[in-house]
């Protein structure tokens, strides 16, 4: 396989991967999620949730694997030069799979957070004191 | 990559997960009966620690494949060593940066949704 078959196929199946890995960390969190919105009062509130749950974790891992950049810096490499060396093109797969992930972790703090206030106002609620 | 390179770089990968594994391991128990306690909804626990251990397995393997191995075959063997070892320093950093981010929203359910309960 030319190095440009591989920069071309590699590239496709890590974006693919990365997007796979949101996805099944959303099924990975998906019946606990529901069954934690069921306590929540405001119904509106829990439609939103359950749609951008999969958005908020899939769009970061697609993030992380787009914003590795094969031509960086000042003085940017030419095409040609850039697919010469298979070091380089596996090294920048590595990158997407790794900042894909970054991002997958960061998203999940970030529901923590925002499930953790929904856990709050809907305690509120039972306790009646909004 | 080489065969050498890809050498080291299966050795930091299970390095890497096995010092997620650890982390996962040391805190599993107390982590999850915390949970039950402060939350008192078992979902709502799934939900907590599932958080902990994707995470925790994620950063692990990103730190990992954050690790160039552009080594040549007649380098020597201690070049690869401090190479697998940078690579398990930013796991580790990974691994204490995300727990630490952990805790923080643990010790937040942990003060609001006791007081809550009290």
């Amino acid at each position: 396989m030319s190095n440009e078959q591989y920069l071309i196929l590699s590239y496709f199946v890590v974006g693919l991967v990365s997007g796979l890995a949101g996805f099944f960390v959303y099924l990975a969190l998906k019946n606990p999620l529901a069954q934690i919105t069921e306590t929540f009062p405001q119904k509106q509130f829990v439609r939103i949730l359950r749609i951008l749950f999969p958005i908020g974790l899939i769009l970061p891992a697609l993030t992380g694997f787009l914003v590795v950049r094969y031509q960086e810096g000042c003085n940017e490499k030419p095409y040609s030069k850039l697919i010469a060396d298979r070091n380089y093109l596996v090294y920048k797969n590595q990158q997407q799979l790794s900042s894909s992930a970054t991002q997958i972790a960061v998203a999940l703090l970030i529901w923590g957070l925002i499930i953790l206030l929904g856990l709050l106002r809907s305690r509120r609620g039972q306790n009646g004191d909004y | 990559m080489g065969k050498h390179n890809f050498g080291g770089f299966a050795i930091l990968c299970v390095l890497s997960l096995g010092v997620a594994s650890l982390v996962y391991v040391l805190v599993k128990k107390q982590l999850r009966e915390l949970l039950d306690e402060v939350l008192r909804l078992p979902a709502g626990s799934e939900f907590y620690f599932r958080v902990f251990a994707i995470g925790v397995f994620f950063l692990g393997l990103a730190a990992a494949l954050e690790t160039r191995f552009d080594l040549k075959p007649e380098d020597h063997f201690m070049e690869y060593a401090w190479r697998v070892a940078s690579g398990l320093a930013l796991v580790l950093q990974n691994s204490v940066w995300y727990t630490l981010g952990y805790l923080v929203l643990v010790t937040i359910l942990v003060v609001v949704l006791r007081r809550r309960h009290e």
